[in-house]
């Protein structure tokens, strides 16, 4: 539990050194102002608006294309303009709102507060609207509201929650009915802002190759029509999207399809827009060449238009079709080029200054310059800390290594007290000491916080050593280390420490990064092989364990096969990757297959060692099936909710009843499996049955006492992960189950229960079966809306529970599965210490593979740190090694260890101790 | 194929050293006489071939062009092998059908090819994609270095599994360079995948150029291996 620490701390100062942070000026620019060409605007954002959305597309018959033809039409007459509108990423709302209000570039940090948007104090031209008394009403999307909630005026505030993806309506239906009344009575505000959620949340939901998405846009386009009847001459029309979407809906990277939105002028004046050539508005090819302006290029222009100072941070430039004249914009340009050059001054700037005399073009040059320097800019990264939180990973590997492999196990578990007293005192003085270092000599760049960090780990680590140094030497300890790989070295290991060293090494380059996946289930299907060839070879086995045996290593071969043809693709896998996670008929048909399949499969292992009594039918066969049937029903109304004619003929299945039964059935089922079924597991089943032999009894299940009723617990939780998971997952789980039971069943046969190569296996798993429940190292693949099957809104804890077990379902499945490595097939022991040491052993193996690749996916991020892809590969890569640190350790330790081996050992042993 | 090892022996401090010459009970290992000669220099020739003819360019028309370059010298190689084959079994040398042997192992490997087109699409080869590239792969890797393997031991296959099954079998292994060699066309092939998923957008990336090139260096790489320990 300590190491846990220490390697949270370690994680902790790598993290804050890596994601950077960009330095807020909190100045608010005071320049002279422009005279106004509107007195009022109208600000309608439609959420995820993909740029060819907008534009007609010929011959296309996807559901959106050509169902939102209002923007184009009307840009081709004089009253409007429709220009693309390209965001920086990371392409997640709260960022594009901070980036289109300041014309600054939120940095990557900013990310992970989507969940909570804080208050910006960075000069916007809401804050500027507010200093000069003009009145802004806002409804929509909360994140609004989160960031400025200070300058809208409270009566005409109307947020709605944002988050909920899983619902299309609420959001765009609280924008209509609040922004149409509004309209009608001008008097009331000044700039009137409305952020519609729906086409971004069809997107999540269902990807916007769905029906839906032509219902949602062709809305959209209504509603700008009736916007549009309503504006009176003095007010101009600005609709956009903050961002687009890739090919299944999702966003957050900066591919293409993500980057790319609309942004679309129209007011009533008399020629209000200056267009340009018109071979600058190409829509062939889906608008591939059509002109493009940049997302902050929207500050200066609304601040020019609406008479405002131009935000202080701002680095956008005025676009020039939003001003009625050349010299309009030109004179625009100009104020423009001042903001910047009073920036470039007051932050120290280093490229070339605005020229003393300068026009429209050398303005747009400089602003280019700056542009790209703060881009490089904003990319600083602190080494110093970074270092160290290299260095403590580092001390926490070489301690667990210590741990795992080169004390004998049973002195471990001896040694535990020790270990918890001198734990405590050393970190406690590491706390102290690194205390009074700070008060004393006050060093430059480092906070309280990260002394009491370093302190606190430094304390802990050499506390571990203290007890370890006392009774063993460091060459006793070289000495083990160098007996592993001379006596105990056999091909088995040899294959588990290659793929140990393969999997760090994927980290040196992009490309295996992004083929990870693929990496892993080569790996396993090795592993396959491996086992069958051992099979078919040893000289040990009897012919009948030799095709049982055979035959297990093909089951885990092919299912291993079989897991790998699902997943779906990251961006750069393509065009050599084909997704094949979408829910469809087939894959809702499979999971009743599965709730049929999967009980039946485990009771015949089950039977395999004569288990399957008492518990085991209650648990595999009625338990685990009702839950697997009813999870299979759950999904099916899911997928006909989804489904155009069912939805269409059957209005019902929308429905708030149907909504209802959903939540409370997913409500319920989540509980009886993580809590119910768990509290029952405590009470400690057995799946043993005394049988009637004669003159004598025999236990029947007796040679499988621990791991058949450990494996029970596994299950709780795979029922419970496979609720959170969506059809396609929840198969590859089902297959993952058989995969550790004929692993099990090999490991028995072919003896290799207490090779290193065993949780090395297992952790692979993990692997594999992350990237075929539908994830990759990616942001925009995290599954979020499924934290939404149990709540409606984001409700502390449940919803991000569900987030976890969805995210890292796999992981946590095969460290509970851990301990069976050992438990599977043994016969209660009378040195159940020994077992349990066994069982540490593996569990500390686990977690310092894992610690090996995520300290080598730290390295290779920080090494490369200037990489063009580092935002995109590397960076969301040790952000998945670092979550995975953290639930690794909080699994094994609570789950596998406290809970799980400790329950089953010290129950096993009341009954059959001797 | 890493597979192809196996279970070595650990020793225990106190347990003598093991003899010199491992000696699989009952199943003794064939050896080969002028090692040398039975390296598979001529995969390096058909290799450098296929690249002449442009397997970058037309990977299916060059690799078909290749397996009929690679029979007849593979049956000549098949040749080499028995004539300088010590079988240690107590038929002799004379009883057999050499030239049954010979065409006959190259007909078998190419039969088992269909076996390992499964196992090359369970290590994840594209089932429909590519097919005809995965068999004429299989059918390649299994010329390399099944083919050998089975003249080698005389399609005696219990006498192979049992070699396989022993303690110590790496070191029986690798000590016959034609066994090497094999065992190196697998691990080269393995090794072979490796590149495939680097961006550099090179023709030799193209699926199954790298596990072909795998394969034939791994067997000359192998019978090297062997002759040197």
């Amino acid at each position: 539990m300590f190491f846990a620490f220490v390697q949270f701390i370690g994680i902790a100062f790598f993290t804050s050194g890596f994601l950077l942070k960009r330095e807020v000026s909190p100045i608010v620019s005071d320049i002279a102002p422009i005279d106004a060409s509107y007195d009022k605007a109208v600000v309608f954002v439609i959420d995820a608006l993909r740029f060819d959305f907008t534009v007609p597309v010929q011959n296309s018959s996807k559901p959106y294309h050509n169902s939102l033809p209002i923007l184009y039409d009307l840009a081709q007459t004089p009253q409007g303009a429709l220009l693309k509108f390209v965001a920086d990423p990371p392409t997640t709302t709260l960022q594009r709102l901070k980036g289109m209000t300041t014309g600054s570039l939120p940095t990557f940090i900013d990310a992970g507060s989507n969940f909570d948007g804080t208050a910006i104090d960075e000069d916007n031209w809401l804050l500027q609207l507010h200093r000069h008394n003009r009145t802004v009403a806002f409804m929509g999307d909360d994140t609004w509201d989160a960031l400025f909630s200070q300058y809208i005026d409270p009566n005409l505030n109307f947020p709605y929650d944002s988050l909920n993806v899983w619902d299309l309506h609420t959001v765009d239906n609280g924008v209509i009915d609040h922004m149409f009344p509004l309209l009608d009575q001008p008097h009331q505000w000044d700039v009137l802002i409305g952020h519609c959620l729906g086409v971004d949340h069809v997107g999540h939901r269902y990807g916007p190759n769905h029906f839906t998405m032509k219902e949602k846009l062709s809305q959209m386009n209504q509603v700008i029509a009736d916007i549009i009847d309503k504006l009176d001459d003095r007010t101009l029309l600005v609709v956009m999207g903050d961002h687009g979407m890739d090919e299944t809906g999702n966003h957050g990277g900066d591919a293409p399809d993500e980057v790319e939105s609309a942004i679309f002028f129209y007011s009533k004046k008399p020629l209000p827009f200056h267009k340009l050539d018109s071979s600058h508005y190409n829509i062939s090819n889906a608008g591939a060449d059509y002109r493009r302006v940049n997302q902050i290029d929207l500050v200066p222009t609304m601040s020019v238009l609406l008479g405002l100072p131009i935000p202080h941070n701002n680095l956008g430039f005025p676009i020039e079709e939003a001003f009625s004249s050349h010299a309009q914009w030109a004179e625009a340009a100009e104020a423009c080029a001042r903001q910047l050059d009073n920036f470039h001054r007051l932050t120290e700037l280093k490229s070339a200054p605005l020229p003393a005399k300068y026009d429209a073009n050398e303005a747009a040059a400089f602003q280019h310059r700056l542009l790209e320097e703060c881009h490089r800019m904003w990319a600083e990264f602190d080494l110093v800390t970074m270092s160290l939180g290299i260095l403590i990973i580092f001390l926490a590997l070489t301690f667990i290594l210590t741990y795992a492999r080169s004390i004998p196990s049973v002195r471990v578990s001896t040694m535990s007290f020790e270990f918890i007293g001198s734990v405590v005192a050393m970190s406690l003085l590491g706390v102290v000491l690194s205390f009074s270092v700070y008060i004393v000599l006050k060093p430059a760049d480092f906070t309280l916080k990260k002394c009491i960090g370093v302190g606190a780990s430094l304390g802990t680590i050499i506390g571990f050593w203290a007890p370890i140094m006392d009774r063993f030497s460091v060459s006793w300890l070289l000495h083990q280390v160098k007996d592993f790989f001379v006596y105990n070295f056999n091909t088995w290991s040899f294959i588990g420490l290659m793929f140990v060293v393969l999997h760090t090494l994927v980290f040196a380059s992009n490309s295996f990064v992004v083929w990870e996946d693929q990496m892993i289930n080569f790996f396993v299907v090795t592993f396959g092989f491996a086992l069958a060839f051992a099979c078919a070879t040893s000289d040990k086995l009897t012919p009948a364990t030799r095709i049982l045996g055979l035959s297990h290593a093909v089951t885990f071969t092919v299912l291993s096969r079989a897991t790998a043809a699902i997943g779906i693709c990251r961006e750069e896998q393509r065009p050599y990757c084909v997704p094949s996670f979408a829910t469809q008929w087939w894959s809702l048909v499979l999971l009743f297959v599965v709730a049929w399949l999967l009980p039946a499969v485990i009771m015949h292992f089950y039977k395999l060692s004569d288990s399957y009594h008492s518990a085991a039918p209650l648990w595999v066969g009625k338990g685990l099936k009702s839950v697997l049937v009813v999870n299979a029903v759950y999904w099916s109304v899911e997928w006909l909710q989804s489904y155009e004619p069912v939805a269409a003929w059957v209005p019902f299945v929308n429905g708030y009843l149907v909504k209802a039964i959903k939540l409370s059935v997913a409500r319920l089922m989540l509980f009886s499996t993580l809590f119910m079924a768990n509290l029952s597991w405590s009470k400690g089943p057995l799946c043993v049955k005394l049988a009637n032999g004669g003159d004598r009894q025999t236990i029947l299940g007796y040679n499988n006492v621990y791991g058949s009723s450990y494996f029970l617990l596994v299950l709780n939780f795979l029922a419970a992960v496979m609720l959170v998971s969506k059809p396609m997952a929840a198969v590859s789980l089902a297959m993952l189950v058989v995969q550790i039971l004929s692993l099990l069943e090999l490991f028995d046969m072919l003896d290799i229960r207490r090779n290193v190569v065993t949780p090395i296996v297992f952790t692979l798993l993990g692997y594999q079966h992350f990237f075929s429940t539908g994830h990759q190292a990616t942001i925009p693949s995290i599954q979020w809306e499924v934290g939404f099957i149990t709540t409606e809104t984001i409700w502390f804890p449940f919803t991000h529970l569900n987030i976890v077990l969805n995210t890292f379902g796999s992981f946590i499945v095969v460290a509970l599965a851990i301990p069976l490595i050992t438990l599977w097939k043994i016969v209660p022991s009378n040195k159940p210490i020994t077992v349990l040491s066994q069982v540490i052993t593996n569990v500390t193996t686990m977690i310092t593979y894992q610690i090996v690749v995520s300290l080598s996916s730290l390295l290779f991020a920080a090494h490369f740190r200037r990489h063009l892809m580092v935002w995109k590969i590397f960076a969301p890569r040790f952000m998945l090694s670092g979550m995975l640190i953290i639930v690794l350790n909080v699994v094994l330790v609570l789950v596998t260890l406290w809970f799980g081996t400790g329950k089953v050992v010290t129950q096993v042993n009341r009954i059959f101790g001797k | 194929m890493v597979n192809q090892r196996k279970k070595q022996v650990s020793f225990h401090n106190n347990t003598p050293s093991p003899p010199a010459t491992p000696e699989p009970r009952g199943l003794p290992m064939p050896t080969v006489e002028r090692g040398w000669l039975t390296i598979p220099y001529h995969h390096l020739a058909v290799l450098a071939f296929m690249f002449r003819q442009g397997l970058t360019t037309s990977v299916q028309a060059t690799l078909l062009q290749g397996l009929f370059t690679l029979i007849p010298l593979q049956l000549a190689y098949n040749y080499l092998i028995v004539s300088n084959t010590n079988s240690n079994t107590k038929r002799g040398k004379d009883n057999d059908n050499i030239s049954l042997l010979v065409v006959g192992a190259v007909l078998v490997s190419l039969a088992l090819s269909g076996p390992l087109h499964v196992c090359l699409v369970l290590f994840g080869a594209p089932i429909f994609a590519y097919w005809k590239e995965t068999a004429l792969l299989a059918a390649h890797l299994a010329l390399v270095a099944f083919d050998p393997l089975l003249v080698e031991f005389k399609f005696d296959f219990a006498r192979l599994r049992g070699i396989f099954g022993t303690d110590a079998a790496i070191r029986t292994l690798v000590g016959n360079p034609v066994v090497a060699s094999a065992l190196g066309g697998f691990v080269g092939a393995w090794l072979g995948v490796l590149p495939i998923p680097l961006d550099w957008d090179r023709p030799w990336q193209q699926w199954p150029i790298t596990l072909v090139v795998g394969s034939y260096l791994g067997t000359v790489v192998g019978g090297l291996v062997s002759l040197v320990m």
